[in-house]
């Protein structure tokens, strides 16, 4: 079918002359954001809420604070195994073990002032 | 890099109900989809932003829904299509015998400047899927695949529905001095 009539240029001006352009926003998509439904986020922290507790529950039963003391000390022992397997000079564990926790504090804050910037 | 951006944002919104992330998607788009309505509703402002909300709710309800096969946007212009043609429907809105569709002479009192004269009358002309597809090519520059996947109709339907609402148009401007 030849379309012999049409104008393509023609209706090309006419819809460049009478553009709508981009409509401002005025508060459309706030009102969107506060219509939207919530039941999904209710489901969602409840579902996390559950969990946690049940989380804390078997922590519980299975005496988690022995385990976590437990590990602690075994890692405690094996670190001043090593460090005292190595000659420092006056550097003692516990002045090591500053060294450690303070470099990583150091790192963390490094990440956390990071991501604050990014965010 | 768009696309990339939108996936990643509906699969924060569908994954983590991240409801920031939708906002930045809202924003992006609700442009284009109450322009979109505007030119289908000649220029009702307060209807196109209804069923342009209802877009976005709809979209946020059924986001697990979007499966990447196309891109948001189609995705988000066929939930307006169908949103659209469901308001239709529901108020019993039907092309005229002559091809004037009954929503332009009813809100006709509700005009807003947003939609300027020349155009509501041009696209007053058109029938509803003519105005459809010809908005979605001429307004909005999507291809004639893209009005298929967006209309649900075949792209040879979509061809003639452009054909005759561009006929249609070219002799309404010629017929009021627009050339």
């Amino acid at each position: 079918m030849i379309d012999n009539n049409i104008d393509d240029e023609l209706l090309a001006k006419f819809f460049e002359d009478n553009r709508i352009g981009d409509i401002p926003d005025d508060g459309f998509s706030n009102r969107v954001m506060h219509n939207l439904p919530n039941h999904n986020e209710w489901i969602n922290t409840l579902w996390t809420a559950a969990c946690a507790i049940a989380i804390v529950i078997y922590f519980i039963i299975r005496n988690g604070f022995d385990v976590i003391k437990l590990a602690i000390l075994n890692i405690f022992g094996d670190v001043s195994g090593a460090a005292v397997s190595f000659k420092f000079g006056d550097l003692t564990p516990i002045l090591i073990y500053i060294g450690i926790v303070t470099v990583t504090l150091v790192a963390a804050y490094n990440v956390i002032m990071r991501e604050r910037h990014i965010v | 890099m768009k696309e990339l951006d939108d996936i990643s944002l509906v699969t924060q919104v569908a994954v983590f109900h991240n409801r920031k992330a939708f906002d930045k998607l809202v924003v992006k788009y609700q442009s284009p989809i109450r322009r979109f309505f505007l030119t289908q509703t000649r220029g009702d402002q307060q209807l196109s932003d209804d069923l342009a909300q209802d877009t976005f709710v709809k979209a946020y309800t059924n986001i697990t829904k979007f499966h990447g096969l196309s891109s948001f946007s189609t995705w988000l212009y066929r939930i307006a299509y169908n949103t659209l043609y469901d308001y239709f429907r529901r108020n019993k809105i039907t092309d005229d015998i002559d091809g004037v569709p009954a929503v332009a002479s009813r809100n006709s009192e509700n005009g807003d400047s947003n939609l300027k004269m020349d155009l509501k009358d041009a696209m007053q002309i058109l029938s509803d899927k003519e105005r459809s597809c010809v908005s979605l090519q001429l307004i909005e520059g999507q291809s004639i695949d893209k009005i298929a996947e967006i209309t649900g109709m075949n792209q040879g339907t979509v061809k003639s529905h452009l054909s005759r609402g561009k006929q249609k148009l070219t002799n309404f401007l010629k017929q009021n001095g627009y050339d």
